[in-house]
């Protein structure tokens, strides 16, 4: 019996850095600081390489796959493994940062970044539903209990909480989802479903429909797209501030990344019955996501019901044809999370004796105590609302053209208008920080270190994906190639 | 079975489950309607086995049983993967061997984590 298991590789090396992160921090006497996060980079570094030197196939997502039927090795994943765990590395040191200001490096929560890490990977290379399941729990579960790590708190455990029930309640649903497929086609993996849902289906439609919905609605949960979006503003608010960063950018980008290639891979012979039922989700989500968080006054509710919005604006890419929808989500992933990651991340390396700032008012006059961090955060929300020169604008430009170019011109027309919302509570925290008179006294920390340098990169990510999109496309093209 | 209809195999156990359910509303029922409505302390009371009730439902216990419970399942887990792969270990060979011993190696350090922060001191 021959099993090859290079496609699963970085995402072992990954779980397994988890696990000597774990031991080592078990084992050296505990100063309230962890010392892994070398140990974890160096790990995900590792992995990165390996993603890259693995032998790639191009082709249709869902033929002759590498691993008897479960992991593949493809453009798509490779493109994708590659931004969760750049993402990764850059969330890394933000943790660290974060959680020393709060008094409680433990080192586990670094541990548990690598497992969901792990869950991600194998989530953007599974083309069988049960290992896409696995994966998906995972990087669930791991994300649990990230949620919930700041234990003193008790708006950290409520939103570990809302989100393990809720997170629960939907896997159930993607599992009954991937049980009707499963009846439809006699099988599991993503070839096989394809194939059966393209030929006659007669009395079967109605159950491959059903199918295509409950994994929609498990899939809806995880992104926070708008009717099940509502565990996301007290998750996002209540979780510790570094690991809302991270599991507001590389949980929808792994979760988009399934997404894409189970709806265009799998599903797509009933394309015409799903796109429409994508459409509306998009244009519920992209509304209620910028208005509600026109009333926030909390900055971590505003860019978690912002980050709702942006699920919107990815899902309007979804309703175009296979290859174009592939890049046009690929390129606003890579815009969305070096800016989150970014907008998150100041919030979060503010973090000062166990207090952060929360508000408007905490932020107000920044710009003249930090003018550095204060001009990255402008650039990130300049970017989250889509003005040129920055990333933002690249990913929304190529998410409504693909809209556009499918016939569904309405969705980015709600699109731009609600991009021209989002202007409004974006541009509220830039008019506080630059316009506004400073507080009395400075009350949070001093940014240095990796801390700092993520910062600066992901700003200069930002704009430099802004002015040279060139490159990014020309990724984003080989990613696409995947679906063909 | 034809292929466009699938549904006649599945009548059987629909008529099952009409059965079952019936059963459960007919007896409530039944006994709502004919029985007459009369509350004694006996009748209200906890069903124990016919054992008077010690105490309430609720009775509250070390939270440490939580961690022993999360370490059975460490063992447990490794316990329901070494069973099968000791019956099918000579077809698996070397590969088989070295695909345990890393599973294990995965759940020791699990287990050495545990350990050092304390979870098995009571």
């Amino acid at each position: 019996m021959t099993i090859d298991f290079r496609p699963a590789l970085p995402a072992l090396i990954v779980a397994l850095t988890g696990v000597v992160a774990l031991v080592i921090d078990a084992f050296t006497p505990r100063a309230g600081r962890s010392r892994t996060q070398s140990v974890c980079l160096t790990g995900l570094a590792a992995a990165l390489l390996v993603t890259f030197s693995l032998p790639v196939r191009i082709g249709c997502p869902a033929c002759s796959p590498l691993t008897g039927g479960s992991v593949v090795s493809d453009t798509w994943s490779v493109a994708l493994q590659a931004l969760v765990l750049v993402v990764g590395m850059l969330a890394l040191p933000l943790s660290t940062a974060y959680f020393r200001a709060i008094d409680q490096d433990r080192g586990e929560q670094n541990a548990l970044i690598m497992f969901a890490i792990a869950g991600m990977l194998g989530l953007v290379s599974s083309v069988e539903l049960i290992s896409l399941f696995i994966s998906l729990e995972i990087m669930s579960v791991a994300l649990y209990a990230l949620t919930g790590s700041r234990r003193a708190r008790s708006d950290s455990q409520e939103a570990a909480l809302k989100y393990f029930v809720t997170g629960a309640f939907s896997s159930a649903f993607f599992l009954y989802g991937v049980a009707w497929l499963y009846g439809v086609s006699g099988g599991t993996t993503f070839d096989r479903i394809a194939s059966t849902l393209a030929s006659p289906l007669g009395g079967n439609v109605g159950c491959a429909l059903l199918a295509s919905g409950f994994l929609l609605v498990g899939f809806g949960f995880k992104i926070a797209a708008v009717p099940f979006h509502s565990w996301a503003p007290d998750a996002y608010q209540g979780a510790p501030t570094s690991v809302t960063a991270f599991m507001s950018t590389a949980v929808k980008v792994a979760a988009f990344g399934a997404l894409t290639r189970v709806f265009h891979g799998a599903l797509f012979p009933l394309a015409d019955r799903w796109i429409p039922l994508l459409a509306a989700l998009a244009v519920l989500t992209m509304i209620v996501g910028n208005v509600s968080a026109l009333a926030q006054r909390d900055l971590k509710r505003m860019l978690a019901y912002s980050s709702v919005a942006h699920a919107g604006y990815v899902m309007t890419a979804l309703v175009s044809q296979p290859p174009q929808a592939a890049a046009a989500v690929f390129i606003y992933l890579v815009a969305y999370s070096v800016t989150n990651l970014g907008a998150f991340g100041v919030l979060a390396v503010l973090a000062k004796d166990g207090k952060e700032p929360l508000t408007l008012a905490d932020i107000s006059g920044m710009a003249r105590r930090r003018p550095f961090l204060s001009a990255a955060m402008a650039v990130f929300l300049v970017s989250l609302t889509g003005v040129p020169l920055t990333a933002g604008f690249i990913g929304k430009l190529r998410v409504f053209a693909a809209a556009i170019s499918a016939d569904h011109a309405v969705l980015a027309l709600v699109g731009l208008l609600m991009s021209a919302v989002s202007a409004y509570y974006y541009l509220r925290v830039v008019v506080a920080m630059y316009m506004e008179p400073p507080q009395d006294e400075d009350r949070w920390a001093n940014v240095t270190g990796a801390a700092g340098l993520v910062i600066a990169l992901c700003a200069l990510a930002v704009l430099m994906l802004g002015v040279f999109p060139e490159r990014l496309f020309a990724w984003a093209q080989t990613a696409a190639q995947t679906f063909r | 079975m034809t292929a466009s209809s699938p549904l006649p195999s599945y009548v059987p156990i629909l008529v099952l489950g009409a059965i079952a359910a019936g059963f459960a509303i007919l007896t409530i029922l039944f006994s709502h309607l004919i029985g007459r409505p009369r509350s004694t302390p006996a009748k209200s009371a906890t069903y124990e086995c016919g054992m008077p009730p010690v105490g309430t439902a609720h009775a509250r216990f070390p939270v440490k049983f939580y961690l022993v419970c999360v370490i059975f399942i460490l063992f447990d887990v490794d316990a329901a993967f070494l069973y099968p792969w000791a019956l099918v270990f000579r077809e698996l060979g070397i590969f088989g061997l070295i695909e345990m011993a890393l599973f294990v190696c995965i759940l020791g350090g699990g287990f050495a984590y545990a350990w050092k922060t304390g979870a098995l001191d009571w």
